[in-house]
């Protein structure tokens, strides 16, 4: 047998629904409220209402980055034919900064899943040079993949994920 | 409404002569009595001696054999009249949902009149309000088209999702007590290195001490 898994990207799936494997190469800090998003933890809707601050590692503030954050949940965990529901895109993003110096393509829409418990995953990828980057049409069906493919961003540079279920929901626990 | 039923006994008698089926038979009783069977072997019997002989629906459906039979008229002559669904192997078996496979009494020949019209549709036997003992526990049961397995698929599926969804959870599991390790992991790391790097930038009071006494002597 191989050596136990133990990234949770992997564990969670987030490697192989939204990304393929990368190699993490900038920190990436999500926080809502203060609160540090680590992977795998839970936060209400009513946690994530506004937009997190975003803090983008690296060195060189002539490096820009791409902020990707998706649903691949949507609408519901057992049948998710939305995926990816995309949340929020910010581009340009200097390195060492955050999503505030950044161009906010899709504004921030927060989660609100009804059925299930979602993971809600922020990917960052790194941009060759400055990049006038489109918003899709809508937000379901989005494909991070496709997208990086298109817009030349190559593997993703880092990623985080949370988990999200709708505010009276008991966890996955009957009773 | 039992008038009726005479009228219809017949009709079924001439159309559906060639199947018989022994009702009160003692074997039948003794078969059935050996074996608690649960509700997932009856419907299987069911639904295979359906696909067995398909031709021998009498209301143009594939209409639920179980029901039929209850339906079925009691004669008075106590001959087991045709039925107009494929021989079940044993004796009908009445199902509840809270009690499991229950006798039905006009199986030990009781003649009581109770079961309901056969003339209408399939709903009409349900819906039969005379039928009280029967009536009840059929309205206890979830009704399903035994021809095609539907009941079996559903409950598979059903199987798969809870499977599935149980795989997701386990994951989420796994991944947060993943993720806590190595951060625990990583702190570690940094605090022990953290620590080396004081060390190494302001000397330790304990050691200052001791450097002291030393000098001392």
């Amino acid at each position: 047998m191989t050596r136990r898994e133990r990234d949770p990207l992997v564990i969670g799936r987030v490697i192989g629904d939204v990304v393929d494997s990368f190699t993490r190469s900038i920190d990436l800090t999500v926080s809502y409220n203060d609160r540090i998003v680590s992977n795998g933890v839970t936060l209400k809707p009513s946690q994530v209402v506004n937009q997190p601050r975003v803090d983008v590692g690296g060195d060189d503030l002539r490096v820009f980055h791409t902020l990707v954050m998706v649903d691949p949940d949507a609408p519901s965990p057992s049948d998710p034919n939305l995926r990816e529901y995309l949340h929020w895109l910010v581009t340009d993003i200097p390195a060492t900064t955050g999503t505030r110096f950044g161009q906010e393509v899709v504004c921030y829409e927060s989660p609100r899943p009804s059925m299930g418990i979602h993971r809600m995953v922020f990917v960052l990828f790194r941009q060759l040079g400055r990049q006038t980057v489109y918003a899709p049409g809508w937000r379901q069906n989005f494909n991070t993949r496709d997208f990086a493919e298109v817009y030349n961003l190559g593997s993703p540079v880092a990623a985080v994920y949370f988990n999200c279920q709708r505010e009276t929901g008991s966890g996955g626990r009957r009773r | 409404m039992f008038s009726d039923v005479d009228d219809h006994a017949n009709t079924l008698n001439k159309n559906h002569h060639n199947i018989d089926f022994k009702v009160s038979s003692s074997s039948n009783l003794s078969m059935f009595s050996n074996t608690t069977r649960t509700m997932e072997e009856v419907w299987k019997d069911i639904n295979l001696s359906t696909t067995n002989n398909p031709t021998t629906t009498v209301k143009g459906y594939h209409g639920f054999i179980l029901q039929d039979f209850l339906a079925k008229p009691f004669s008075s002559n106590d001959i087991p009249t045709s039925v107009s669904s494929p021989p079940l192997p044993q004796p009908p078996v009445l199902l509840t949902l809270d009690s499991g496979p229950v006798q039905l009494d006009y199986v030990k020949e009781d003649q009581t009149p109770n079961v309901c019209s056969l003339n209408g549709p399939f709903e009409q036997v349900l819906g039969s309000a005379d039928s009280s003992s029967v009536g009840h526990n059929i309205g206890g049961m979830r009704v399903l088209p035994a021809g095609d397995g539907a009941g079996g698929d559903r409950r598979h599926k059903r199987m798969i999702k809870n499977r599935e969804s149980a795989a997701r959870s386990r994951a989420r599991k796994q991944a947060y007590t993943n993720e806590l390790e190595n951060e625990v992991e990583r702190l570690k790391v940094e605090n022990a290195k953290l620590k080396r790097q004081q060390r190494q930038v302001v000397p330790q009071p304990q050691l200052a001490e001791l450097a002291e006494v030393d000098t001392m002597e």
